[in-house]
């Protein structure tokens, strides 16, 4: 069987082992670093398909290992930091990282946030065979998406929520699609401003807030606590589309 | 005009842009300012000026500008120079000039000339001048007070020195210029200035002349009128004196020499009385030597009529002699007792500096200045400066006087003209046209920023206060006493925000170090203890323990997670980030945070309640998550299902509450619910519940930062006429007691807690008009 492979750079062993304990477990190839260094050059000589890095390591920045990585590589990075500062999180969402994990968090939550990355890779790599969750699965853009009560045909440009259809703004529509190719992964502010009404729009955080209030008041059954889209407080958003314990 | 065509290029041009500024004047101002480069006078009341003056000196000015290389017209930008010579029409003039200026948009400078002479008369006009000269700078203009012996020199190389284009003045009254037939300044300066503008501004009628006059002579003269009749008295004393001794002296030494060289002592005794008496005494023994010269000297002696005729050209020149020497010698020592006196006030000025740049501290610049005023003025003086409350501290008066002295005004001081001098930032009390009565005089510290303080002396001579010449030292004293005061302010402040910032940045690295150190091993721990739930076979008494650990390792966590965060919270200054948020999104992600820490260990029902088009409102969206997650975990600690969130906006407020239907508040904390918000508070003592009581005091410092408060009430009855009295919003309460009811299913509406909080923020209406086309 083919494996896929992950390295873990994180200079706490204990975090480190039960990590990698747990990759293991989900069938996963696991390399583990304990510096940047060391991580750097895991990652060059076995090309993995998954990072977890650890933000507050000794020999520097997490985030500049991101963003040096972005050049040449498009693996899913997920961050683990024990910092509760927003802004940090969001730099290193913005780098490039595609989710993040604070300490101290669950082995479920590790195993939810590494199979949300790996949806992407399905949409990039067709040829992957690796399935959690097949009524997930996003094929090419034109096929349906379907969580939860709701449909979403991008062919026809079709949304339904209980067999019923709903209609869009062409906003919250190409907000929703952003979302949809991002399912399950936290998408900053910025990153939808970006996507959905160009860069030029960086700076307007609360764009996103309205529409999204929208998509979740004809989309949600409760929008005031909803299932699909979540908010992660001051950093973004994330269609959530399996129940993450 | 003959002055427009012939003017180049850029003067037209410049020109053109009076005369557009002009029209407009006259239209919309009925103005007095006419055309430029022409002595002017245009007001309606004044119907018997010369015409023909006013176009002599137009040609004349335009003639001159034709012929004349211009000095300094052609700089880039074109400045107003008003001169107040007199008081009269002073202010008018300084108003008008600052109404030009603000057309024209120009700078615009005001000045006035201080003669030498003046530095012994009385200077009551020279107040009131100086005064306008306030008023002007607060207008905008920069003021000076010139020193100079002619003030047409003067005033030209002032004028040629700051390059400005025009020239502003009064109008000396016509009778006056028709009684001594003089050239009015105007012309002059035109003369002598012919690439500048003179605009001559109407003074006011009649009866306000007459009116300041009046209120001149109300203004305290009479004593420096003796005062200045008793030191005049001792000169002309002198003079008699000199004059006797000289004759008697003449007269022991007339057998010996011929009567021209005796001419010569005559002469010594007026240099003499010039010397120290000045002027008119000098004039009276020149006067009297000329006649006992003739009484003794010149045949027929002791009769004024004379035999030889050719001593009348004798005693022509040594009156005219005496005279002349008289002036001078008066002058020069008027020039010489002022140069003293500037010299006295320039070393006083400079060891006040001196001392004053290495003063490190409040209280020495007290003293410093206190003495250097007290030093230059032979006064008590005190010098009070604001705290950092901007309030008049008057616990750093000096020890001699108790601050009890001063507020019984024992020595005169009056701590509520010094209040009133802060607050109207300008000097009362003695020689004012404030508190006048007083006999301290108060000015406040300016300094560039801010009032600092004031300074408030007793000088024993009240005449000093009222030479310019002493007002301008000692407002250059003030001046100096407050930017000192302001340098160690302000380098004060920025210590403190160094000591603020190294503080901060200890405290962050501590804080991360420590969440670091403690949450490393929880994450350890706790994943640990799930990784056993997976190793089967386990049998229920294991799985039971692994629950519970995990159960422990969550409650450390969370513990340990409130009190760094009350730690970051309470140390030092919070930085809120403030964006546009919608409270909905925040109370949905604040319930899944607890739903998810929770473990879903209790199943707990939580309803929202949140006003339609709830517009978007500014906080931190992190930190009142924060509150409403310590909210709901409180309610439900203590409360019972189902737990109801309300949301509304009004009043420019967003108010948010949280309730639970519990057995609500203890009735032991009635009436000081407020203290559940204390840190380590709890409503039970000691109690099965996990929690040491930070929550909510971690609620109420993040609410307290965003300048909102905290409530927490019982739902009795009371709760609604409670809530209306605080907040004056009806609407709410009606409706969040309303739904109360109904929601609960008619349960008891008198049970359960309420815990809400109110931030002000202004709102951000979501308005949908984009997005018109639907799929």
């Amino acid at each position: 069987m083919n494996l896929l492979s992950a390295i873990i750079i994180e200079d706490e062993p204990q975090i480190r082992r039960f990590v990698s304990q747990a990759l293991q477990q989900e069938n996963w190839n696991v390399f583990e670093a304990a510096t940047l260094k060391d991580g750097l050059i895991e990652i060059a000589t076995r090309q993995p398909d998954l990072l977890i890095l650890d933000l507050g390591l000794p020999d520097g920045d997490g985030i500049t290992l991101i963003k040096e990585i972005q050049s040449w590589s498009r693996m899913p990075i997920i961050v683990l930091s024990a910092r509760h500062d927003e802004q940090e999180k969001i730099k290193a969402l913005d780098a490039g990282a595609n989710d993040y994990l604070c300490k101290p968090f669950g082995i479920g939550e590790l195993l939810a946030r590494v199979r949300a990355s790996q949806r992407k890779i399905n949409t990039t790599y067709p040829e992957n065979t690796y399935h959690q969750h097949p009524s997930y699965h996003i094929g090419g853009e034109e096929t349906p998406f379907t969580f939860g009560n709701i449909h979403v045909d991008r062919a026809a440009r079709m949304i339904k929520k209980d067999q019923k259809l709903v209609h869009l703004t062409p906003t919250e529509y190409r907000l929703l699609i952003v979302l949809i190719a991002n399912v399950g992964r936290v998408m900053t502010h910025r990153q939808l401003l970006k996507e959905v009404w160009g860069s030029a729009y960086a700076e307007r955080g609360h764009y996103v807030r309205i529409y999204m209030g929208h998509l979740r008041q004809k989309l949600e059954d409760d929008p005031s606590q909803p299932k699909y889209f979540l908010t992660e407080t001051a950093v973004g958003y994330r269609l959530a589309v399996e129940d993450e314990s | 005009m003959e002055a427009r065509s012939s003017l180049s290029e850029i003067t037209q041009s410049e020109l053109d842009a009076y005369f557009t500024y002009n029209s407009s004047f006259n239209s919309s101002l009925n103005s007095d300012l006419h055309t430029p480069n022409q002595t002017v006078d245009q007001h309606p009341s004044h119907s018997n000026h010369d015409p023909q003056l006013d176009q002599q000196t137009g040609r004349q000015t335009a003639s001159n500008k034709r012929c004349s290389e211009p000095l300094s017209i052609h700089t880039a930008s074109s400045s107003l120079l008003v001169y107040l010579g007199d008081i009269h029409g002073a202010e008018r003039a300084v108003r008008t000039a600052a109404r030009y200026a603000a057309q024209l948009n120009v700078n615009w400078y005001v000045v006035t000339i201080d003669h030498p002479d003046d530095v012994e008369t009385v200077g009551i006009n020279r107040h009131d001048i100086l005064a306008v000269l306030r008023l002007a700078e607060s207008l905008g203009a920069q003021t000076s007070v010139l020193f100079g012996r002619t003030v047409f020199e003067t005033l030209i190389n002032h004028a040629r020195k700051l390059g400005c284009t025009t020239f502003v003045l009064v109008r000396p009254y016509q009778e006056q210029l028709t009684r001594f037939k003089k050239i009015s300044v105007a012309q002059r300066l035109a003369t002598a200035l012919p690439e500048i503008d003179v605009v001559e501004i109407l003074n006011p009628s009649t009866t306000t002349k007459i009116k300041t006059k009046r209120q001149t002579a109300q203004k305290p003269i009479r004593s420096t009128k003796t005062f200045n009749f008793s030191s005049s008295f001792k000169a002309y004393l002198l003079a008699l004196t000199v004059c006797f001794l000289s004759l008697i002296l003449s007269l022991q030494l007339q057998p010996f020499f011929e009567s021209t060289s005796i001419i010569m002592l005559f002469l010594l005794g007026v240099i003499i009385v010039g010397l120290n008496g000045g002027k008119g005494p000098a004039a009276l023994t020149a006067l009297i030597n000329v006649i006992s010269f003739d009484l003794f000297f010149v045949g027929p002696r002791l009769t004024l009529s004379l035999l030889d005729l050719q001593y009348v050209l004798t005693f022509a020149v040594m009156l005219g002699l005496g005279l002349l020497i008289g002036q001078l010698t008066a002058g020069l020592r008027r020039t010489a007792v002022l140069a003293a006196q500037r010299e006295s006030q320039t070393y006083a000025l400079f060891e006040l500096t001196r001392n004053l740049s290495a003063s490190l501290t409040t209280e020495q610049v007290i003293k410093i200045g206190k003495y250097a005023v007290e030093q230059a003025f032979g006064a008590k003086a005190e010098i009070i400066l604001i705290d950092e409350f901007g309030e008049l501290n008057c616990d750093l008066i000096t020890e001699d006087h108790t601050k009890a002295d001063y507020l019984m005004g024992e020595s005169g001081f009056d701590l509520r003209i010094a209040k009133w001098v802060l607050d109207q930032k300008q000097s009362a009390g003695l020689s004012t046209s404030f508190f006048r009565r007083s006999s301290w005089h108060y000015i406040p510290l300016d300094s560039p920023t801010e009032i600092r303080g004031v300074l408030a002396l007793q000088p024993e001579n009240a005449q000093l206060l009222h030479q310019t010449e002493q007002m301008r030292h000692l407002q250059t004293l003030a001046n100096q006493i407050a930017i000192a005061e302001e340098r160690i302010h302000y380098g004060k402040l920025a210590q403190q925000a160094n000591i603020q910032v190294e503080a901060q940045e200890l405290r962050n690295t501590m804080l991360s170090a420590i969440s670091h150190d403690l949450r490393t091993p929880l994450t350890v721990l706790n994943s640990m203890a799930q990784t056993c739930l997976s190793l089967e076979p386990l049998n229920e008494r294991q799985k039971q323990h692994i629950f519970s650990m995990i159960a422990q390792t969550d409650a450390i966590t969370k513990l340990a997670n409130n009190l760094l965060e009350m730690a970051r919270l309470q140390s030092g200054t919070l930085n809120l980030r403030l964006d546009w948020q919608c409270i909905e999104e925040v109370i949905g992600a604040a319930i899944r945070l607890v739903n998810h820490v929770n473990n879903q260990e209790h199943s707990f029902e939580i309803k929202t309640d949140i006003q339609k088009d709830m517009p978007l409102v500014q906080f931190d969206a992190v930190l009142i998550e924060r509150v409403l997650v310590n909210f709901i975990e409180n309610a439900i600690k203590y409360g019972r299902s189902p737990i109801e969130i309300a949301a509304k906006f009004t009043h420019d407020k967003l108010f948010v509450s949280v309730r639970d239907h519990g057995e609500g508040l203890p009735l032991t904390l009635k009436g000081r619910e407020q203290k559940l918000f204390d840190t380590f508070t709890r409503g039970e003592t000691e109690s099965a519940t996990v929690g040491v009581g930070l929550g909510l005091a971690i609620a109420k410092t993040i609410v307290m930062a965003h300048q909102g408060e905290v409530f927490a009430e019982n739902c009795a009855e009371s709760y609604v006429e409670n809530y209306v009295e605080k907040n004056h919003v009806e609407n709410y309460v009606e409706k969040s007691a309303g739904k109360g009811i109904d929601r609960s299913t008619n349960r008891n509406i008198g049970k359960g807690a309420i815990f809400s909080f109110s931030i002000p923020s202004q709102a951000l209406p979501i308005s949908t008009t984009e997005d018109a086309e639907y799929y």
